[in-house]
């Protein structure tokens, strides 16, 4: 008789986990390191945003209120840095939405979708980072999607690259075969070698580097890179955690078992720590590949435009500042529906939002969340440029040339598990920082493959700690609406 | 304090067992009490606020909490209103919503068990007059929040201290050990005391308990109610009674006391005290709260979540902790005779209403068992059928329905 699986008991295996464990760590060399976060920001945010429903003219309508800084309808344009996502093939049932293609995969000849010029115009600037998986399927009479070819993969991402349309988000879709699915993956054929669509090696070559996984969603955990301040904070939080979706996967013949995070228990133990707080886990890929995978902040209810207002709380945002972390809000503004009940069983059931798409509660927050950002205190940006932030911060391979009167920090590059060591782009330059002794003398940095980097600024930096920082300026995006 | 809170939650952790933990204790396999009437896994009540309130927007509330919307208010599903005592016009009144003229409403739905809350009546002369008055009309409120216990009939009290931000519901049964102590360590145990060790019984009455004694003091007994992490109003109202909390709630077989503003509106997702309350001025159900209504009147129309009056709920908890059962083996069968303490008003007011909803489990293959009267020494008569809700269970009952008030038969 075979004994039944066993599952890992996570807050007991944790029960002893110090906050060195548990909190964060940037790169570091002697006493400079790495700012958690651009200068003077404490803590990180953005919305991810899935495009599921989105129509045109509610896409433009909700980045007009968040991100523009003209009036919309009698409210202030908030002028944020949140991106949006888009889709390779639309299917039908979206009127009118984000797509390289309107129809599905299998359609000939392909023809470019309606919004293209909008996306590859809104692409370039950086607002459109990240793809809701490669887009829809349809389903034939015998259940099977049609269409999942790799060559259809590859057509469609060497049209983008041509287009100069490059996001580097990919975010799983509803049950889209191109997903991805890890070590968690039964369904998901974007990593599966033995599937058809099997792409992930096209995706990285693209320039895709960070994915979001369907488990790596979060419901009662806001915000990951947390400092915790004490034991009792850190065990209540190990405690609450949402940690089931972590330990096992479906099987596809059905039911389900373990998975087992690791080889050893010390492996176990640091994959499971980085699960609970690490904003990017490196995830092996059924095909070999290694993945950047990163959580999105879900909450309970269902992520659309009327639950944002709870899923994103004043008490959330205060807390992520004071503890520094960073948050991914999992959204679709491009959808409407119930507030506080089961979107399966309650009505009114979701459907496509309108302009105007923010209600007054969702632009309550929305305006908090603005605030903070002009105060300096929450760095508020796209998926892709937050994630390439906390990715740097980590990676980041630096020496520090001291001498009497002048000290160098002289940036190698970024040690990535996908790409190796590789020097910085210019747009990983934006916000770099610094911080080291308030007593250390006139610091530059000096970026390999760049002449000169600049203008290097210096402030004293209590935030996370004495001393000073020197950091690049960080600079936002500005929406195309001057 | 002698160690960290870390360590002083985990020694609570570890000590603290299922039968302490605040839940109505029924022994599987074992004949005991129900803890809810038949078929019913958990309750509900509503204590309404009286900010912005009137008789038009207690009609409101009530036709959205039965969703026919033709039930007269005495009829309908049994939320509980709430009144106050205006100083300068020396009368009850439902709320700051109304014209002055709400007494006569407020008697008649309190003789029919609707209107059961008084509130916002601070101790001394207030409380005097209000008093004064509530006597003046023959009224008498079982229920206080924020209000002098030495107004009539008050049995039952709780004050801003004891409001829950974090946790939905109590009395919740955490029947699986790990879930319960991961909810152990979890808990925000620092919302009441920092001091676990010295604190214990009352942090744990404050964890799980609705009624925070068994034993009343000066006859009133204090009750924990929930009002969430923001400004409990008609707008949050849906998220704070959100279905995914109602679905733990009847899992664990917990009660819920809800305390909200029903005629304010505020800003989902602000603190509690920022939430920029404001008068709702149209009609105080928006859709969102229909359907939140909806949900609760739908659980309560399927029979499994018990919906009461504040009054009734809490007279309901105080008696199913004060019943008692003797048993006595008859032959091949088994006899239960109910002892009540005679000092318990709310077993007392249950045996004089005849024991509506009483419900009794008892092993099925416990062929032959009576309940006993243990005021008369009769055998009562109860409806015998399988508790679809625990195993190997078969249940004896009366029925509960919405017309019966246990407040009423107290008095």
């Amino acid at each position: 008789m075979s004994s039944p699986p066993a599952f890992l008991d996570p807050p007991a295996l944790l029960d002893d986990i110090t906050l060195s464990e548990a909190n964060p760590k940037t790169a570091s060399r002697g006493s400079v390191s790495v700012r958690p976060y651009p200068y003077p920001y404490l803590a990180g945010f953005a919305i991810s945003n899935d495009c599921d429903s989105l129509s045109r003219s509610a896409f433009e309508d909700w980045h007009a209120v968040t991100n523009g800084t003209r009036p919309v309808d009698g409210r202030e344009g908030l002028g944020l840095e949140v991106g949006d996502s888009f889709w390779g093939w639309v299917g039908d049932g979206v009127a009118n939405g984000l797509g390289v293609h309107d129809h599905y995969p299998d359609v000939e000849p392909v023809q470019d979708g309606a919004n293209l010029d909008r996306i590859v115009e809104l692409g370039k600037l950086g607002w459109l980072d990240t793809m809701h998986s490669l887009g829809n399927w349809r389903t034939g009479p015998d259940g099977v999607h049609v269409g999942m070819e790799r060559r259809k993969v590859e057509a469609l991402l060497e049209k983008m690259d041509r287009l100069g349309l490059k996001p580097n988000v990919f975010v799983n879709h509803a049950d889209s075969p191109s997903n991805v699915g890890g070590p968690w993956g039964h369904y998901q054929g974007g990593d599966d070698p033995a599937h058809p669509i099997h792409c992930l090696d096209l995706l990285q070559e693209f320039g895709f580097r960070f994915h979001w996984l369907d488990v790596f969603t979060t419901f009662n955990e806001f915000g990951s890179g947390l400092t915790f301040p004490d034991r009792r904070e850190l065990q209540r939080c190990v405690y609450e955690y949402n940690w089931g979706p972590w330990i096992r996967r479906r099987k596809p013949e059905g039911g389900i078992e373990p998975v087992i995070p690791g080889a050893g228990d010390r492996e176990i133990r640091g994959n499971l720590i980085g699960f609970f707080n690490k904003p990017l886990m490196e995830v092996a890929a059924r095909d070999g590949r290694t993945l950047l995978a990163f959580k999105r902040q879900r909450g309970w209810d269902q992520p659309v435009m009327e639950t944002f207002s709870s899923q994103v709380t004043e008490t959330d945002l205060d807390r992520l500042e004071a503890m520094r972390g960073s948050v991914v809000i999992y959204q679709h503004f491009g959808l409407g529906g119930t507030r506080g009940r089961w979107p399966s069983r309650h009505a009114p059931r979701r459907h496509a939002t309108r302009p105007p798409v923010i209600d007054d509660h969702a632009y309550d927050r929305l305006a908090s969340i603005a605030e903070r950002f002009r105060a300096g205190r929450l760095l508020v940006a796209t998926t892709g440029r937050l994630l390439a932030y906390l990715h740097l911060r980590e990676r980041l391979k630096f020496t520090v040339l001291k001498g009497e009167e002048r000290w160098v920090v002289a940036v190698k590059g970024i040690d990535c598990p996908i790409d190796g060591l590789r020097r910085l782009s210019a747009s990983e330059l934006n916000g770099l920082s610094f911080r080291l002794p308030a007593g250390a003398p006139q610091v530059d940095i000096e970026v390999e493959g760049f002449a000169t980097v600049g203008p290097v600024k210096r402030a004293a930096d209590a935030a996370f700690g004495s001393g000073d920082t020197v950091f690049l300026p960080w600079s936002p995006l500005e929406w195309p609406d001057g | 304090m002698s160690k960290g809170v870390a360590k002083q939650v985990a020694d609570l952790a570890a000590s603290l067992t299922l039968p302490e933990s605040g839940r109505h204790n029924m022994v599987p396999g074992e004949v005991g009490i129900r803890d809810y009437p038949f078929p019913y896994r958990c309750a509900f009540t509503a204590i309404l606020g009286v900010g912005n309130m009137n008789a038009d927007r207690l009609r409101q509330v009530a036709q959205a909490a039965a969703p026919t919307g033709d039930s007269p208010l005495e009829a309908a599903l049994p939320v509980g209103g709430s009144f106050t005592y205006d100083l300068h016009t020396d009368r009850l009144s439902l709320g700051s919503g109304g014209q002055g003229d709400d007494e006569s409403l407020i008697v008649e739905l309190a003789v029919a068990g609707n209107v059961c809350v008084v509130r916002d009546i601070p101790e001394g002369d207030i409380a005097s007059r209000a008093a004064d008055r509530m006597a003046r009309l023959g009224l008498t409120a079982p229920v206080a929040v924020n209000a002098s216990a030495s107004l009539p009939g008050v049995l039952f009290r709780s004050d801003d201290t004891l409001i829950e931000r974090h946790k939905f519901g109590d009395n919740l049964d955490y029947r699986i050990k790990p879930d319960f102590r991961n909810i152990l360590h979890a808990y925000r145990w620092e919302a009441w005391t920092s001091d676990l060790d010295s604190d214990r019984d009352l942090a744990i009455s404050r964890f799980n308990r609705t009624l925070q004694t068994d034993d009343p003091v000066n006859g009133v007994t204090a009750f924990k109610r929930y009002s969430g992490n923001m400004d409990a109003t008609a707008s949050t109202m849906p998220v704070l009674v959100n279905a995914y909390d109602l679905d733990w709630l009847s899992y664990w077989r917990g009660t819920l006391v809800f305390d909200f503003e029903p005629a304010m509106s505020s800003i989902i997702g602000r603190r509690p005290g920022q939430g920029c309350l404001q008068a709702i001025e149209g009609p105080i159900i928006d859709s969102y709260a229909s359907h939140c209504w909806a949900d609760v009147s739908g659980r309560h129309a399927a029979q499994e979540l018990l919906v009461m009056t504040p009054a009734d709920l809490l007279l309901w908890l105080s008696a199913r902790s004060a019943l008692k059962l003797d048993l006595e083996k008859q032959g091949d069968g088994l006899r239960a005779t109910i002892q009540i303490s005679t000092d318990n008003v709310a077993a007392r007011s249950f045996a004089r209403a005849g024991y509506p909803g009483l419900a009794v489990v008892v092993p099925s293959g416990i062929e032959d068992f009576a309940v006993i009267d243990g005021l008369t020494g009769e055998q009562l008569e109860l409806a015998r059928c399988k508790d679809g809700t625990m195993r190997d269970m078969d249940c004896l009952h009366s029925p509960w329905s919405a017309s019966d008030r246990l407040w009423r038969a107290a008095e």
